[in-house]
């Protein structure tokens, strides 16, 4: 679904990914871990090409993320993205952050958009939220409405960059049970996250990186149990003391 | 004063009208207000072409501001008066001369504001919206946009003080507005002129005394709803507030 031959990106003189392979199957839940800085986010990013990368290939659902000629908006509509700070467009509320993707690119007309939009927002326990803007919103409730803005729009692929890494400790677990659902699903996900728990129970693969490289991917249980590479035992015994 | 005031108020007010034309603080206010009408969209157009990070409306828009900054209004009034004609091949009204000087001098002050604006803005929100698949039109006008001119309605207000004040100019291009009015009221009261001036500077005064007032109250409502809006104040206080 997902295939990183090489994947290098810089930023000028900064080298942020550095031939990066790897490859995440339809369906697969991948866990991407690593030191703050190791280039983590730059990697989800590329997948949507919010980043372009500098050399490689990137083939996402057999598209080439580089090629000049995909369409970018219809491409990333079937990519979901969720960013540690929610992102909500504060001037719009609950329900229109979500339908505004119905309407306008889903081209649907705005009754039919507001009800599917509505319809979403109940299945995560937000309805009596809908008409409220994001600034009178709990931490856990703006995220849960980012993921169903990113939902909404049917996505094969998720991809999530420290969904819960913003949010005051008691709202980590409705999100984290919100993931939990969605990797129960067919989707494709890739996931930064430091949840030690939720990454050994949904995740199917861990991915770490470290100075901008893939250095070790494996199945959680064997990643955080006895992980091969140096950096990765110092990382997962770091994660162990904290 | 007062005797000054009660003898000519009403040609202070519109100058010969209805019996001749339309002149003093009414022409003065439609001189502001035809002028901020036009300014603004032009101002939102080049703001957008400064921060389209394309060359190619980069580079003349950003040439337009710094060109424009770098020249005193009378003179692009003098320019439009006596050039204009020329280049054109028909004769510019003063009215039409004073709103061109005025509009081609905001759209560059104003376009800075706007452009700040969009800058201000989280890098966040056009992620989100391009990450959903929406394009650039839809991003700009449905989220860059609405958010952007509401942060910067304060700066608005005060680029519309500068324009009454502005408006002065038409003066020398003897146009019928308020400055004329009071100029001919001096002629008349012969005596008398230092009083019409003070009257002149109270008029002035109290119009943008008004409008700044206006302005700073907004922009403490705009910091409070942006505050609101970054989550620096948590969300059961400001129901509480409400
Ligand atoms: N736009 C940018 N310009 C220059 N350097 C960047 C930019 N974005 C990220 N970086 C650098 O790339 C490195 C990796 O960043 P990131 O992918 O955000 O790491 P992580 O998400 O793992 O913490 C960091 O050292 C960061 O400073
Ligand atoms: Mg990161």
């Amino acid at each position: 679904m997902i295939v990183f031959e090489k994947v290098s990106k810089r930023y000028r003189s900064f080298q942020a990914l550095t031939e990066v392979s790897g490859h995440i199957r339809r369906g697969e839940v991948v866990v991407l871990c690593g030191p703050s800085g190791s280039g983590k986010s730059t990697l989800v990013r590329t997948v949507n090409r919010l980043e372009e990368i500098s050399s490689g290939r990137l083939v996402v659902d057999g598209v080439d993320v580089s090629d000049r000629r995909v369409n970018i908006n219809e491409f990333r509509r079937g990519i979901g993205f969720v960013a540690q700070q929610f992102n909500l467009f504060p001037h719009l509320t609950a329900l229109q952050n979500v339908s505004i993707g119905l309407y306008r690119l889903l081209k649907m007309p705005l009754r039919e958009a507001e009800a599917l939009a509505m319809e979403h927002l109940s299945r995560v326990g937000l309805a009596a939220r809908a008409h409220r803007y994001p600034a009178d919103l709990s931490g856990g409730e703006k995220q849960r409405v980012a993921i169903v803005r990113a939902l909404a729009m049917n996505p094969k692929i998720m991809l999530l960059d420290e969904p819960t890494s913003a949010l005051d400790p008691e709202m980590v677990g409705e999100v984290l049970n919100l993931l939990r659902t969605l990797a129960k699903g067919n989707l494709t996900i890739l996931c930064v996250t430091h949840e030690l728990g939720f990454a050994r129970e949904v995740g199917d693969t861990v991915w770490f990186m470290d100075g901008g490289r893939l250095l070790e991917v494996a199945p959680p249980d064997r990643f955080f149990s006895s992980p091969q590479h140096p950096r990765a035992r110092e990382f997962v015994a770091a994660l162990d003391h904290g | 004063m007062i005797e000054i005031l009660q003898q000519h108020w009403l040609f202070l007010l519109v100058g010969d009208y209805p019996k001749g034309p339309l002149g003093g603080l009414a022409m003065t206010l439609l001189i502001t207000i035809t002028s901020m009408v036009l300014a603004f969209p032009c101002a939102v157009l080049v703001a957008l072409c400064r921060t389209s990070g394309i060359r190619l409306f980069v580079w003349p828009s950003t040439a337009f501001v710094y060109l424009i900054r770098g020249t005193p209004l009378l003179m692009l009034v003098f320019w439009i008066f006596f050039a204009g004609p020329v280049i054109l091949g028909f004769t510019l009204s003063a009215f039409a001369t004073i709103v061109i000087a005025i509009v081609s001098f905001q759209t560059a002050y104003l376009s800075e504001v706007i452009r700040g604006g969009i800058e201000g803005l989280p890098k966040g929100q056009t992620e989100a919206a391009r990450a959903l698949g929406l394009g650039y039109f839809v991003t700009t006008w449905k989220v860059i946009l609405p958010q952007a001119l509401y942060n910067v309605i304060p700066g608005i207000l005060n680029n519309l003080t500068a324009i009454f004040k502005e408006s002065s100019l038409a003066y020398v291009i003897s146009l019928h507005e308020l400055t004329f009015a009071a100029l001919q009221v001096m002629n008349f009261e012969m005596r008398r002129p230092f009083q019409v001036l003070v009257l002149l500077a109270a008029i002035y005064f109290c119009c943008c005394f008004a409008l700044s007032q206006t302005a700073s109250w907004l922009e403490v409502r705009v910091a409070r709803k942006r505050e609101r809006d970054s989550g620096l104040i948590q969300p059961n206080a400001q129901l509480a507030q409400a």
